[in-house]
């Protein structure tokens, strides 16, 4: 969900698998993502619209992501319980090894 | 491009969303070959687990329709080539024989044609229980068939590693023999099974089933489900020709 807020408008799966490509290092199979962007779909978090029909895609439609209100919301919780669990570690305090 | 028609088809036999199809080919110009090839196995991968997950029943049901034909028809002629492969034990001037192995080809051969008949029968059969999802569940039946093809393969994979005997032509014959039993069994019989599959008469049925759902309603796969993935999903976003609403 946060590669697709990275990406923004023209989140589809090319530049989704591109944004975490390039965060992670590790490039993702377009079928994993898209798999897990339909369960992200299922579960509210996400909503997908077709695209327009390329050419140069053999005449299939872009299908783009956008991350739905729910997804947000979703988002924003996790990250105020990752800094949470960030904060509480003492090993990691102070930036010594 | 020959290349992009066998991709296109493969990709659409598994029911490859299209949007993933077509993430694929305008990357193919960018990318390498081994690339495009990659992705899409990865793709067929993922598209046949959705497959299974979407209906397991299904699935499970059409697998053992595979396995029970393809057991019932290995089982039949198995008997007849345990009794062949024997001959191997012979004494060494039996094997020289020439009309011996001459005999022995003839009598294998029938039997290698009705281990790919037997194929052919389970990729048929596996079509019958669902003519919609005909390559996956192929694939999938075939891979659970893997134990009957390992216990009809393991006569003659055996035989090839077990010869004792000096090595001369004719036994060489032997040999050429059961490694082109080896080959029957573990990729003639696979590929009967799936190519049945999907050249069927039966393939012929009205689309294919709706994918799109399958982490969502879980709903059963009734005629009425049975659409194409790019018409259903027209339909549930709008106009494929119009402009997305971002």
């Amino acid at each position: 969900m946060l590669a697709v807020l990275r990406v923004g408008d023209e989140a589809y799966g090319v530049p989704i698998a591109a944004e975490l490509k390039q965060t992670t290092g590790r490039e993702p199979l377009l079928g994993s993502v898209y798999a897990a962007l339909e369960r992200l779909e299922a579960k509210g978090l996400v909503k997908s619209t077709l695209g327009e029909a390329t050419a140069e895609r053999g005449g299939r439609a872009k299908k783009y992501f956008r991350v739905t209100a729910k997804g947000l919301r979703h988002v924003r919780d996790a990250q105020r319980s990752l800094v949470r669990l960030w904060s509480g570690v003492p090993q990691l305090r102070g930036g010594a090894a | 491009m020959i290349s992009d028609r066998i991709a296109t088809r493969v990709l659409a036999e598994f029911d490859v969303p299209d949007p993933i199809v077509g993430d694929l080919f305008e990357q193919r110009a960018k990318r390498s070959r081994l690339w495009f090839w990659a992705q899409s196995l990865a793709a067929i991968g993922v598209a046949i687990r959705r497959a299974i997950v979407c209906d397991a029943r299904l699935a499970a049901r059409v697998t053992l329709v595979g396995i029970v034909t393809l057991a019932a028809g290995v089982w039949l002629s198995w008997q007849m080539y345990w009794w062949a492969t024997f001959a191997i034990s012979f004494p060494h001037r039996v094997i020289v024989n020439p009309y011996f192995v001459l005999a022995w080809h003839a009598y294998c051969l029938p039997l290698n044609l009705l281990w790919c008949a037997s194929g052919m029968l389970a990729g048929r059969s596996m079509m019958r229980a669902d003519p919609r999802r005909r390559a996956t569940l192929a694939v999938v039946g075939v891979v659970a068939a893997t134990p009957i093809l390992v216990w009809c393969g393991w006569g003659p994979v055996a035989a090839l590693l077990r010869t004792t005997h000096p090595a001369t032509p004719r036994l060489l014959r032997f040999q050429i023999g059961f490694a082109f039993d080896v080959l029957v069994v573990f990729l003639g019989m696979p590929a009967c099974a799936i190519s049945a599959a999907l050249n069927s008469r039966l393939s012929t049925v009205d689309g294919r089933p709706s994918t799109e759902d399958c982490y969502g309603a879980r709903r059963p796969l009734t005629t009425a489900s049975m659409k194409s993935p790019i018409t259903d999903a027209t339909r549930s976003d709008g106009s494929m020709n119009s402009t997305p609403d971002r």
